[in-house]
C-alpha cells in the first residue's frame, strides 16, 4: 500500500498533471457557468485532448473539468434562475432568493464550501470504501432501482413550499413529458405527433433553462412594466462569504453529516447519481428540518444539504464506473470511454492492476475540491456583478443564453422551441402557484422509473411481488411509505399523546 | 376560481393522454408502452379532482367581462410578455436565413428597445454580446451556429 502511494503521489507531482488540472479548473468553471450548458458538455468537448495526454493528466482533467463544472452550475442558479444542473433545481429558488434579499454572499459561500467539503468526503469514500459499496450495489436490481427512483420522486413533492396537490400535479406533468419519444421496451413512438424531432424524447437542458430561465425572463419583462419599482438593482455584498458559511454549517452539522452520506450511497449506485441525491437529501432534511415551511421560500439549509450531498454524490459516482465498468452518470460514460482509449479495463482488477494510477484519480479529486475555493471565490466577486447590471437589459441577455444554452445541448433549434414551450408552461405554472422544480425532476427520473418497472416486469413475466419480496426491495418500500404517510403517522401520534 | 380552471384543464389532459395511451400496441405477455403514460394520467385525474374540489371549497365569486379580457390583452405587460414569445419565433425563423449574429443582434436590440433602454445602449449591447456569444461557442466551443452573409460566416 505504501509503495503504491508513493508511486502514486510520484505520478501526480508530474507537471503535466498539475497544468491539467488548473487549466481544466478554469475551463470547467467557465462552461459550468454558462446557463444551459452542463458538465456533461464540458467533459465531452475535452475527449479530443485526452486523446493526446497519458492517462493520468487526460483523467485528472475530467475528474476536475466536472466538478468545477457541477460547482459553476450554482452560479446562474442564484444569479438568474437558471439551475446548472437537475441537482441544482433542487435549491434553485432558494439560492434565487436570497441573493434577490442581497444575500448572494452567503449563497455563495456555502455554494462553495459544500460542493468542495462534499467533493473530498465523497473522494475519501472512494479511496476507503469503493470496493465495498462497489460490493453492495452488486445486490441491487432493478426492483431496487425502480425504489430508489420512487425516493427521488416523492421528495419533490415533499420539498415544495406549494399545496402537496399542486407539487405532485407539477410532478405528474414532468413525468407525462418524459414519456414522450420511443418507449423503452418497444420503440413505439408516444406523444410525438409524427414529429421526428419528438422521438429521442424532450432534452432536459432546454426544458430546464425554459422552466427556470425563459419563465424568469417573462415574469420579470411582465413586472417591469407593471411596477417599475420591481426594476430597481439588488443591493448585495459578497464580504465575509466564507465566515458566514462558516456559521451556517456550525447551526447545521446533522445535515452536513447525514447528506454527506446520502451522497454517498446514492452515488455509487449506478444510474442514480448527483441529481437524485441532491433531492433525496433534502428531502430528509426536510422532514428533520426546524423550519420545513421555509423550503423554496429562500433559506440556507436546503442548499447545504443539497450541495454536500451533489458533490459526495459525484466522486462516489466514480464507484460503479471504476468497480464495474457501469457508469454512473453521462460524465462517468465518457470517462469508461476515455479509460478504454487509454487500453485501462474497468473492472475489479483494475484495482490490482492500476492501483497507482487509482490513487492519482483520488489525489486529483482531492486537489480539484480544494482549488473550486479560491477558483470559485475568484468567479462569484467576477460573476456576481451580473447583479448591477439593470433588469431591463439583463433579461434580454439572459433570454439569449438560455436560447444558446438549449440549441447547444443538440445543435438542432427544434430545442429552442422546447424551450420557449417549457418557458410558457412554466410561466403559466408558477402564476397558478405550482412549483416547476418538480417537473424537471420527473422529466429526468421519469425514464428510470418506467425503464426499471418494465425490466422487472417483464424478467418476471408480470410478477410483480419481488418488489416487495426481496429484502432491500421490501426495505426501501417501507421506507417510501413511511416518508409518505409520514404526515399522517405525526398527527395520530399527537391525537393518541393528547388522549394519553 | 384559478384551481378550479387549472383542475378542469388537467382533467382534460389526463383524459386526453389515457385515451391516447389506450391506442397503444399491446403485446402478449408485456404491459406495453401505453401501460405507464396510462397510469401517470389515472394519477394526474385523481390529482386534478382533488385540485377542483379544493377550489371549489375556497370559491369565490368573480365577475368576469370581455371588456376587462381586452384590456389585459392590451396592456404593456401584455405586449412585454407577448413581445418576448414573438421575439423568440422570430429568431427561429430569421437565423437559418440571416444567421446567427444578425438575428440575435437584433432580437436583442428589438427586446431593449421595448423595456425602454436608450436606443444607443441598446444597440451596442446587442452588438456585443451576440458578436461575443458567437465568438465564445462557434470558436471556442465549436458549437455550429447558423452562418450569415459576411465573410467568415457572420
Amino acid at each position: 500500500m505504501g509503495a503504491v502511494l508513493l508511486q502514486a503521489l510520484a505520478n501526480f507531482a508530474d507537471p503535466q498533471v498539475m497544468i491539467a488540472i488548473v487549466a481544466t479548473a478554469f475551463y470547467g468553471l467557465i462552461i459550468g457557468a454558462i446557463p444551459g450548458l452542463t458538465a456533461t458538455l464540458a467533459a465531452a468537448l475535452l475527449v479530443p485532448f485526452a486523446f493526446f495526454l497519458p492517462p493520468l493528466p487526460a483523467i485528472a482533467a475530467f475528474a476536475t473539468a466536472s466538478a468545477l463544472a457541477i460547482f459553476a452550475g450554482d452560479i446562474p442558479a442564484a444569479l438568474v434562475r437558471v439551475p446548472g444542473t437537475p441537482a441544482t433545481a433542487a435549491y434553485t429558488d432558494d439560492s434565487y432568493l436570497l441573493t434577490q434579499k442581497g444575500k448572494v454572499g452567503l449563497v455563495f459561500g456555502v455554494d462553495i464550501l459544500s460542493s468542495a467539503m462534499g467533493g473530498i468526503v465523497g473522494a475519501f469514500a472512494l479511496i476507503f470504501i469503493a470496493p465495498f459499496l462497489a460490493k453492495v450495489a452488486q445486490n441491487f436490481t432493478t426492483f431496487e432501482f425502480f425504489w430508489f427512483a420512487v425516493l427521488g420522486l416523492s421528495t419533490s413533492v415533499m420539498l415544495s413550499a406549494a399545496s402537496p396537490v399542486k407539487a405532485f400535479v407539477s410532478l405528474l406533468i414532468g413525468l407525462l413529458l418524459g414519456t414522450v419519444g420511443l418507449d423503452v421496451t418497444l420503440g413505439y413512438p408516444r406523444f410525438t405527433f409524427g414529429n421526428p424531432n419528438l422521438l429521442g424524447g424532450i432534452s432536459f437542458i432546454p426544458a430546464m433553462t425554459g422552466l427556470f430561465g425563459v419563465a424568469e425572463v417573462l415574469r420579470n419583462v411582465v413586472s417591469m412594466a407593471r411596477d417599475e419599482g420591481f426594476i430597481q438593482k439588488v443591493k448585495f455584498t459578497t464580504r465575509g462569504m466564507f465566515r458566514d458559511a462558516i456559521k451556517v454549517f456550525s447551526k447545521f452539522k446533522i445535515n452536513m453529516v447525514r447528506s454527506n452520506i446520502i451522497g454517498i450511497i446514492i452515488g455509487a449506485l449506478p444510474g442514480a447519481g448527483a441529481d437524485i441525491a441532491a433531492w433525496v437529501a433534502n428531502g430528509v432534511a426536510k422532514r428533520f428540518s426546524k423550519h420545513p415551511e421555509k423550503y423554496g421560500t429562500g433559506y440556507i439549509e436546503p442548499i447545504v444539504d443539497a450541495g454536500f450531498a451533489n458533490n459526495s454524490a459525484l466522486a462516489a459516482t466514480w464507484i460503479p464506473a471504476l468497480v464495474f465498468g457501469i457508469p454512473g452518470d453521462s460524465i462517468t460514460a465518457i470517462l469508461i470511454g476515455v479509460l478504454m482509449m487509454k487500453g485501462l479495463r474497468p473492472g475489479p482488477l483494475i484495482f490490482q492492476q492500476q492501483a497507482p494510477l487509482l490513487y492519482g484519480i483520488y489525489f486529483t479529486f482531492i486537489i480539484a475540491n480544494l482549488l473550486m475555493i479560491p477558483i470559485g471565490w475568484v468567479a462569484v466577486k467576477i460573476s456576481s456583478q451580473l447583479l448591477r447590471i439593470p433588469k431591463k437589459i439583463l433579461m434580454p441577455l439572459i433570454l439569449l443564453m438560455c436560447m444558446l444554452g438549449a440549441y447547444a445541448i443538440n445543435n438542432n433549434p427544434f430545442d429552442i422551441g422546447i424551450m420557449l414551450g417549457m418557458g410558457l408552461l412554466g410561466f403559466l405554472l408558477e402564476a397558478n402557484g405550482f412549483p416547476v422544480a418538480p417537473v424537471v425532476l420527473g422529466l429526468v427520473v421519469g425514464p428510470i422509473v418506467e425503464w426499471n418497472f418494465m425490466q422487472s416486469f417483464i424478467k418476471t413475466q408480470g410478477n410483480l411481488l419481488p418488489f416487495i419480496t426481496r429484502p432491500i426491495s421490501l426495505g426501501m418500500a417501507l421506507f417510501v411509505l413511511l416518508l409518505w404517510g409520514y404526515p399522517l403517522f405525526r398527527k395520530l401520534f399527537h391525537v393518541i399523546r393528547h388522549r394519553a | 376560481m384559478r384551481d378550479i380552471v387549472s383542475g378542469v384543464i388537467f382533467m382534460a389532459l389526463s383524459l386526453w393522454v389515457y385515451l391516447e395511451a389506450r391506442t397503444f400496441p399491446k403485446p402478449p405477455g408485456q404491459p406495453g408502452p401505453g401501460i405507464f403514460p396510462q397510469i401517470l394520467a389515472i394519477l394526474l385525474m385523481g390529482a386534478s379532482v382533488t385540485l377542483t374540489i379544493s377550489g371549489v371549497r375556497k370559491w369565490a365569486p368573480i365577475t368576469f367581462s370581455w371588456c376587462n379580457v381586452f384590456k389585459k390583452l392590451l396592456s404593456p405587460s401584455a405586449r412585454n410578455f407577448f413581445g418576448v414569445v414573438m421575439l423568440v419565433l422570430a429568431y427561429l425563423f430569421l437565423s437559418p436565413h440571416i444567421g446567427f449574429f444578425l438575428s440575435a443582434a437584433l432580437i436583442l436590440f428589438v427586446l431593449m428597445l421595448q423595456l425602454n433602454v436608450h436606443p444607443v445602449v441598446a444597440l451596442t449591447v446587442a452588438i456585443t454580446t451576440a458578436a461575443v456569444s458567437r465568438f465564445l461557442f462557434q470558436n471556442f466551443l465549436k458549437i455550429p451556429l447558423p452562418p450569415g452573409p459576411f465573410p467568415g460566416g457572420w
